[in-house]
């Protein structure tokens, strides 16, 4: 009896079980299930098989295009990232906070939306594509537009990693700095990057992540020309679509999965490196 | 009335014990403080009798009753949070109708009726011309009286709070120490506080039960606590002291020519450590030099209100630095100066035989 | 110097990246006159997009507000063996492609999936069906709101909860009366970011919808239909629709970090104490 009375009370807020429940169901459903759906049907695919979609040639360029492209358009927004939150948190000026509101923009506007208009603008006759084909430059279906659409939907990831951490580096630390003689150029160099790094790594993880994926904002401007400017999330469209090629579909998901967490992983360890004082 | 027998509770599926073998019972109408260094359990021992955590095995009686088997909301404690918890987003009126607002509504007043119990709530407290500010909008005395009436809405017999004066500055601490008391006669309650100020525990509490480490070290009056210490942790947390390490030879010491002595039978020791409380050290007049039991020179002077401390460097016998406590009254009749040498005489040691055990006084025999 | 070539850059760099697109949608939604605009968002097919990805995105919103306060109470007020499994399974949409999510869910529901054939016997059919482009909605914006929710309740702490029991509260009466209140605007804002998405999503309903014309295509279905149709000033005119939302939740999202993040406590000090 005392022990029933123990188990009934074992967490004193209310609602332990009911939500519980409710997770378990919803995770279970939503996550869990779909994920060992994928991977049942993987194991159903014998190891030849795998190997042989997995070396095919049109997989393997998809696969190379999308993680190049998503680690050059992840590194671009690192700079740019930390660039415009540094103006955006340090300096006033006319627009400062329209632009502010807009650094969302890309994750309000659909990617469809965003894709379409993007290949438009830089399209041969677009405002930009004729401006940029008269100095030589084609955007669209190359690895240059895929990347440009990239950079476009996960530009707010670094800039709202880094603009807190740079807001909250009150004066003192400015003033205690220049007080101990540090011009300019060394306290961003010595105090503000080493500080705003393990956040801008956060948003650089998250802006590889959504890009690695990113299907609807890519599809329009890159032409999907095989072997050139065909993404994996394409390929994998593709093949669903074909109804036999799920085999196909579920190895290059698979494979898309794995080394995206590799790189998250990866991800993971440098940012801890960075964090390195705060143990 | 709280009875508390043989608690135990750990966290971590019973990796880190934070309470062992807790024994002991708050008679009814009795203010007693529950001291301790921090981290030592208390507030865990709190809430175990509120019901805000489980115990691993043991029982608590509240008003004679078994109450593990009662929820919180049946147990009907008040308790008072370290940081009063204040619903932010309610004022204070609404703060302290909160708990006559959700009873059952086969048990909840009219609505009339709870506005004069919360008027007369905050009189009891009072703050009435506070009611309708909201918690960030008051001082940290202000929400101690909040938490308090919300507490009492509820009427309970027996209340519990946690540091109610930790967040408070000198002055406040000091005043609303004494209405605490006030408060907790005129309403007959029976109030378990915890503090980690043993200076609290002493002005306030009727009895104080010490804690160290989740183990019980001692219940007792403050007046006990302090001149009957259970063993040497009690000693050490209820005041300054000094030491001297000295042989210890056919029950008694030597310091000069002076032997002090102790009743009781002591295995001899090359080293024994010795305990004196800074006002068992007693400054003397040169004039009565003759029953110094060593001299030292004044080292520092510290002012203390009531009462003034010495650092005193004895220049025969012994050696370090040491603690004495004078009345100002003393300090004027006898000129004290830094850097003056005076004649100092030790009424009473104390000695540990195990840190587990009361100490044995050492006294000398000369009058 | 330098100050004045960073603002320059920057100032350049958002023009291209952001203001340059609104223009050009706005532009081009109404390129062949205010008639012709009219007509392509008021004709049949549009409004049947218009009103799926309405139901579409009002159904996930209500789960993901269910999953974010029940999720979010969960792993802020109580410690459980899995804790940080549940977290980490929560974070997992976010890397996962739109494609794949699509495909997941063809897996389970398809005609040859898990479930497919046995819902079908039934009659239900949730593939390349309405159900099936809520469930992957659900699944891409699954963690938005709880997210949000989270480290406020754990920021928060329990003390509030607490004491309310201890007053004699009782499980809901707590939530709505005491935690609900410190967290509606943390709800709101993570509500409007979910509701940006969910309308928005495009790669993992393209693949569970089939995409059959004037019954499963969503708003941004039909426009890449328009768009791949050569209807271009059709596709940008209802496209300009999803802009206006678009700018509304930033709107609404400005205002909301603006009036009730670092401000709060200043704010209401003042406008109350003359009350
Ligand atoms: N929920 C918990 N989980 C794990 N350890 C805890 C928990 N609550 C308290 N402790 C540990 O229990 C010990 C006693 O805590 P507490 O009762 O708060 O001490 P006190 O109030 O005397 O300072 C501390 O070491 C604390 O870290
Ligand atoms: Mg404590």
């Amino acid at each position: 009896m005392a022990r029933l009375i123990q188990n009934r009370q074992r967490h004193i807020l209310p609602g332990f079980g009911l939500n519980m429940g409710v997770m378990l169901f919803f995770v279970g459903l939503l996550i869990v299930l779909p994920l060992a759906a994928l991977f049942m049907h993987t194991t159903n695919i014998s190891w030849s098989k795998f190997v042989d979609i997995a070396q095919d040639e049109r997989v393997q360029s998809a696969l190379k295009l999308s993680f190049s492209s998503a680690i050059i358009a992840a590194l671009i927004n690192l700079f740019a990232g930390i660039m415009v939150a540094w103006v955006l948190v340090r300096y006033d000026f006319i627009g400062r906070r329209l632009f502010d509101s807009l650094i969302d923009f890309p994750f309000a506007l659909p990617t469809a939306v965003a894709g379409m208009t993007l290949a438009s603008l830089y399209d041969h006759n677009g405002w930009l594509g004729g401006l940029l084909k008269s100095v030589g430059v084609q955007v669209v279906q190359t690895q240059a537009g895929i990347v440009l659409a990239l950079v476009f939907i996960g530009f707010p990831f670094v800039v709202r990693s880094v603009q807190p951490v740079l807001a909250d580096m009150n004066q003192e630390i400015e003033q205690a700095a220049k007080s101990l003689g540090a011009n300019g150029r060394q306290f961003f160099w010595r105090i503000v990057l080493p500080t705003i790094l393990p956040a801008a790594f956060t948003g650089f993880s998250l802006a590889l992540a959504r890009g690695i994926g990113e299907y609807g904002s890519v599809i329009f401007i890159a032409g999907n020309i095989p072997y050139v400017s065909e993404i994996a999330p394409l390929l994998i469209a593709i093949r669903v679509d074909e109804e036999s090629g799920y085999e196909s579909a579920a190895v290059i998901a698979i494979l898309m999965m794995i080394i995206a967490f590799i790189l998250l992983l990866l991800g993971n360890v440098l940012q801890r490196w960075t964090r390195f004082y705060q143990k | 009335m709280i009875n508390i027998e043989r608690i135990n509770k750990s966290f971590d599926h019973g990796r880190i014990r934070i309470l062992e073998d807790v024994n002991f019972s708050v008679p009814k109408g009795q203010l007693v403080a529950l001291l301790g260094p921090s981290g030592s359990g208390k507030t865990t021992l709190l809430r175990l009798i509120a019901g805000l955590e489980n115990a691993d095995s043991g029982t608590i009686e509240l008003e004679g009753k078994p109450a593990q088997s009662k929820t919180i909301q049946q147990r009907q404690v008040g308790f008072v949070f370290q940081h009063y918890a204040l619903f932010r987003h309610m004022n204070v009126f609404n703060n302290v109708a909160f708990g006559l607002r959700v009873k059952p509504w086969f048990k909840r007043p009219k609505r009339k009726i709870i506005q004069q119990k919360v008027q007369e709530l905050l009189e009891l407290v009072q703050i009435n011309e506070l009611a309708k500010r909201y918690p960030s909008q008051l001082s940290g005395g202000q929400r101690q009286r909040v938490a308090l009436a919300r507490a009492l809405a509820i009427e309970p017999k027996i209340l519990l709070l946690d540091e109610p004066f930790g967040a408070l500055d000198a002055n406040v601490r000091q005043e609303l120490r004494i209405w605490l008391r006030k408060l907790h006669d005129r309403m007959q309650l029976t109030t378990l506080f915890v503090t980690h100020d043993q200076q609290e525990a002493m002005d306030l509490a009727d009895r104080i039960i010490l804690l160290q480490k989740g183990k019980l070290q001692q219940i007792d009056t403050p007046e006990n606590i302090y001149e009957k210490p259970a063993n040497l942790f009690v000693y050490q947390f209820l005041g300054s002291f000094n030491t001297i390490r000295l042989p210890v030879n056919n029950s008694s010491i030597k310091i000069g020519h002076h032997v002090f002595q102790t009743d009781r039978q002591i295995a001899n020791a090359d080293m024994g450590i010795f305990y004196i409380r800074p006002y068992h050290l007693r400054l003397l007049s040169q004039n009565q030099a003759t029953t110094a039991h060593f001299y030292a020179s004044v080292q520092g002077i510290l002012f203390n209100g009531s009462i003034i401390k010495l650092q005193i460097q004895p220049i025969d016998y012994l050696s370090g630095i040491y603690e004495v406590t004078i009345s100002p009254s003393d300090y004027h009749a006898h000129h004290v100066k830094n850097g003056a040498i005076y004649p100092f005489s030790i009424q009473e040691l104390a000695f540990f035989i195990t840190p587990q055990q009361p100490p044995i006084t050492f006294k000398t025999s000369e009058s | 110097m330098g100050r004045i070539l960073l603002i320059t850059v920057t100032v350049i760099f958002l023009l291209f990246l952001l203001i340059m697109p609104i223009a050009f949608i706005m532009i081009e939604a109404v390129g062949s006159g205010l008639q012709p605009y009219a007509q392509a968002i008021g004709n049949q097919a549009t409004l049947h997009a218009i009103l799926l990805t309405i139901l579409v995105t009002a159904v996930t919103i209500v789960i993901n507000i269910i999953i974010g306060l029940s999720g979010a109470w969960l792993i802020s007020k109580f410690s459980f063996r899995g804790k940080a499994f549940l977290t980490t399974l929560i974070e997992l949409p976010f890397s996962i492609s739109p494609v794949v999510v699509g495909f997941l869910f063809i897996l389970l529901f398809g005609y040859n999936g898990w479930f497919g054939k046995l819902l079908d016997n039934y009659g239900i059919q949730i593939a390349f069906a309405v159900p099936g482009i809520i469930l992957v909605t659900v699944f891409v914006t699954f963690p938005f709101i709880i997210r949000e929710l989270i480290p406020l309740m754990q920021e928060q702490g329990k003390d509030e909860e607490e004491t309310a029991l201890s007053l004699g509260a009782r499980g809901w009466s707590i939530f709505w009366h005491i935690t609900l209140p410190n967290i509606k605007w943390g709800l709101l804002y993570g509500v409007v970011l979910c509701l940006a998405r969910a309308m928005g999503e495009f790669g993992a309903v393209s693949i569970i919808s089939g995409n059959i014309q004037g019954e499963t295509d969503t708003l941004t279905l039909h426009i890449k239909n328009l768009y791949d149709g050569y209807y271009y000033n059709e596709a940008f005119a209802v496209s300009s629709l999803l802009l206006i939302v678009a700018l509304a939740t930033l709107l609404i999202k400005s205002f909301l970090e603006w009036s009730f993040k670092p401000k709060t406590k200043y704010k209401t000090k003042t406008t109350l104490k003359k009350t």
